[in-house]
Formats: C-alpha cells, structure tokens, sequence
C-alpha cells in the first residue's frame, strides 16, 4: 500500500482515494482477500460461521479503538515511541474484549481460545494503524476502521459458513454461545452425515480461502473491464 | 479523502509511555474488577462439569455443604468431599503440576478413600500442539494408567529401569514426566493429610 493512497486530499476521480471507504474495505483493500493480512487467526477459527463472527466482532473492536485513539493521539506520539504506544492501546483494547468474551461469552472464548489474545499481533490491525491512522483525521480513520474491520469480519463469516456448510453439514451451530439463548434453535441442519472432512480441517481453510479470492478477482477484474 | 495538516507537539517520551502503561493499566484493571465475579462463576461451572465427568458420582455433590477445604499450596485448591456416610473422595483442582515443556500444567486428580487415584485430567496447558498435548486427543488412554496406582509404585516409577510399567508420550518425555510429579505431589498431599488428621476419616 503506497502511501500516496491516502494522503492526497486532492485526488483525480477515479484514483484510489476518490474511491468510498467501504468499498477499500469491504473489496479492494480487503484485509483478508488482497492484502493477505491476519491470516493465521482466520484460518484458525473458520470451522464454523459463529466462531468467525465471534472473532471478527472482536478484530474489529480492536481496530475500532486502535485506529481511532492513534489518530487522536498522533500530533503528542513522536515517531520513535509510536510503535510501544500502538501496541499498548492495543493490547488494552484487546483485554477488554478477551475478559468481555470470558464473563459473557463463555463457550465461545473457550472455542477461540488464544486467538483472542493474539489479536494483538494481527498485521492487518496494526498495519492499519501505521498505515492509515497515523495520516489521517479521527473521522476518517474511525470509517476506514469500520470498514476494513467488517471486511475482514465478512471474509471470516463467508469462509466459516463455507466449511461448516460443506464439512459438518450445518450453519450457526452453538449460535447460543454468541448470541444468547435465544438463538439456540439457528442451527440449520443441511444434511445428514458426515461432511466434506477436509474443508472442515487446516487444509480447508486455505482452499476455501483460496477460492474466495478467485471469485473476488474475478469479479473485480470483470468489473474493470466493463 | 483529506490529509490532516494539524500542527504537532510532540511530549517527551518517556512521558508519553508512562501515561500509555498507566492508562492500560487502568483499563484492564477496571474490566477485570467488572468481569471478575462472572468469570469465576464460569470457571467453577466449567470445573464441575469437568468433575462430573471424570467421577460421576460427583454430579450429585452438593459442593457447599458437603465439601471440606483443606489449605492447599499456592495456586492450587484441595477439598475433601463426602458422597456420602461412608464414601470419602479427595479433589484437588486445580492442581498444578512442575514445569512442562513450556509452562507448568494444571491438573485435576480425583483421589479415592484408598489414597489412590480415581481419574486424573490436565484442565489447562501451554505444551506444544502435536507432541505435547497427546494425552488431550486419546480419549483419555494416556492419563487412564494413573488410575487405581498406588503412590508408592507412581514415585518408584523409573524410566529406565522399569520401562515397562509406566507409558511416556513419544517425543514428550518432559510433559508425561510434569503430569506424572503433578499426580505424585497430589497423592503426597493427600497421604500427609490422612497421616495427620486421622481421626477425620
């Protein structure tokens, strides 16, 4: 990503910065599917639809906070010391969801397990932060957060519904544990038996993942040539 | 899109790091103190349903009334439960247990009136995925040949002398040997408790 993108406020139409921020987000800069960040928890927690929201939910509250309080905070915040900064708003950010999920949420923070926590680590939280944040208004990167953060998010659903599809056989399984208990009759049942077993194991995740990017190109490259 | 032209006055550094530790400290203090009380009803839930499942007769225990703490050491919890008139169980969970590949491990061991163990489960590890944790994917094969051994065969156990008698993890001699001490230092626990306070039996 070059730094131009952002910073020019007085950009031709059509150059990367005329383009909406949710459209950066959710498409052409998405986290997940073009810039490849993040992938480690992403490829972890996909085995089912909930626990894809659940983690996505919290990357984006992460991001939120993060991206929100360094543009806040950037004119006091020298260049050398930025990075120890970023990483201690972070990891606050991140301790409140961690014990929010372990108090209200307590089978799904058992499922994600340490993925929570490394959210701290996530390039695609920080490289936000260093990238964008840093350059830009408190309005402008509290958007740019949501919307990278929902595309990322979106990414993590699509991809959790695709191998609890297709590798269990069905969709919102133990929704209870996110969404309270009213949402334990959500799970729908798609068919009987065994799944496909490899989507729903390590090596699903990355063609699941892959294929999700192909169709996003090739929609976005179909999509340039109209 | 527009770049921020706001002026900048930077603080020193050292100023800024210290408010920024100070202020996440703050933070995770205070949500600690508001989710502290749900947490550990979580934790207690989920340590009952684990009891229940390693010694069923314990999913009718009354814990408040039927249970006597014993002062454990540090980071770990010891009670003594009564079934009923005649039957006396120990358990001790947590129980932590020496140093395993990367961290010390948590155990949970059910000890019976016979001073010998009933079940024994590792509730929390760091070992490494794969190699360390195989005892958490058998279905509990590997931590089932604790059951019903006598303390003094578990401390004579030797590797290389008795090989046979006792099953390490392959390529994870250092976990099976941390869960092995964790379960001796339980058995000691209860054994010195009994030496003790027999009138309490």
């Amino acid at each position: 990503m070059t730094e131009e993108v952002h910073t020019s406020a007085s950009a031709e139409p059509g150059s990367p910065v005329s383009i909406p921020f949710w459209r950066r987000g959710l498409w052409l800069e998405n986290p997940a599917l073009v810039q490849l960040l993040g992938l480690c928890p992403l490829l972890a927690v996909t085995t089912s639809v909930v626990n894809a929201i659940g983690l996505g939910a919290a990357t984006m509250f992460a991001l939120l906070v993060l991206s929100t309080s360094v543009s806040v905070t950037k004119r006091w915040v020298q260049p050398d010391v930025r990075l120890p900064v970023y990483v201690l708003i972070l990891a606050s950010a991140v301790t409140v969801v961690d014990l929010a999920m372990h108090a209200w949420a307590f089978e799904l923070h058992e499922r994600l397990g340490i993925f929570v926590p490394l959210i701290v680590t996530n390039c695609a939280v920080l490289g936000r932060a260093e990238s964008f944040a840093r350059r830009h208004s408190v309005g402008e990167s509290f958007w740019d957060a949501l919307s990278m953060g929902l595309g990322f998010g979106i990414v993590l659903a699509v991809l959790g519904a695709l191998r609890e599809a297709i590798g269990a056989g069905t969709l919102f399984a133990q929704a209870e544990s996110l969404f309270g208990p009213s949402a334990v009759h959500w799970e729908l049942r798609l068919f009987d038996g065994k799944g496909l077993g490899i989507l729903a194991s390590p090596p699903g995740a990355f063609f699941g993942l892959a294929l999700i990017a192909l169709i996003v190109k090739a929609l976005t490259q179909r999509a340039a040539r109209a | 899109m527009t770049h921020s032209s706001s002026p900048t006055s930077f603080v020193p550094h050292v100023f800024v790091l210290v408010v920024s530790i100070i202020a996440a400290s703050f933070i995770a203090q205070g949500m600690w103190l508001l989710t502290r009380d749900d947490i550990d009803s979580n934790e207690r839930r989920k340590e009952s349903v684990v009891l229940a499942k390693m010694y069923a007769p314990l999913k009718e225990t009354n814990w408040g009334a039927a249970a006597l703490e014993i002062p454990a050491p540090h980071g770990s919890r010891a009670r003594r439960i009564g079934l009923d008139e005649a039957t006396k169980v120990f358990v001790l969970s947590p129980w932590l247990s020496p140093m395993g590949y990367n961290a010390p491990l948590t155990l949970a061991v059910v000890v019976g009136s016979n001073a010998r163990p009933i079940a024994v489960r590792v509730t929390f590890h760091r070992e490494t995925p794969g190699i360390g944790d195989q005892f958490a994917h058998d279905d509990g094969r590997w931590l089932g040949q604790f059951e019903g051994k006598s303390l003094v065969r578990l401390q004579n156990w030797n590797a290389t002398v008795n090989p046979q008698d006792f099953d390490i993890m392959t390529g994870a001699t250092v976990t099976s040997r941390a869960i092995r001490e964790g379960v001796v230092s339980a058995l000691e626990f209860v054994h010195e408790f009994e030496q003790r306070y027999p009138q309490r039996q």
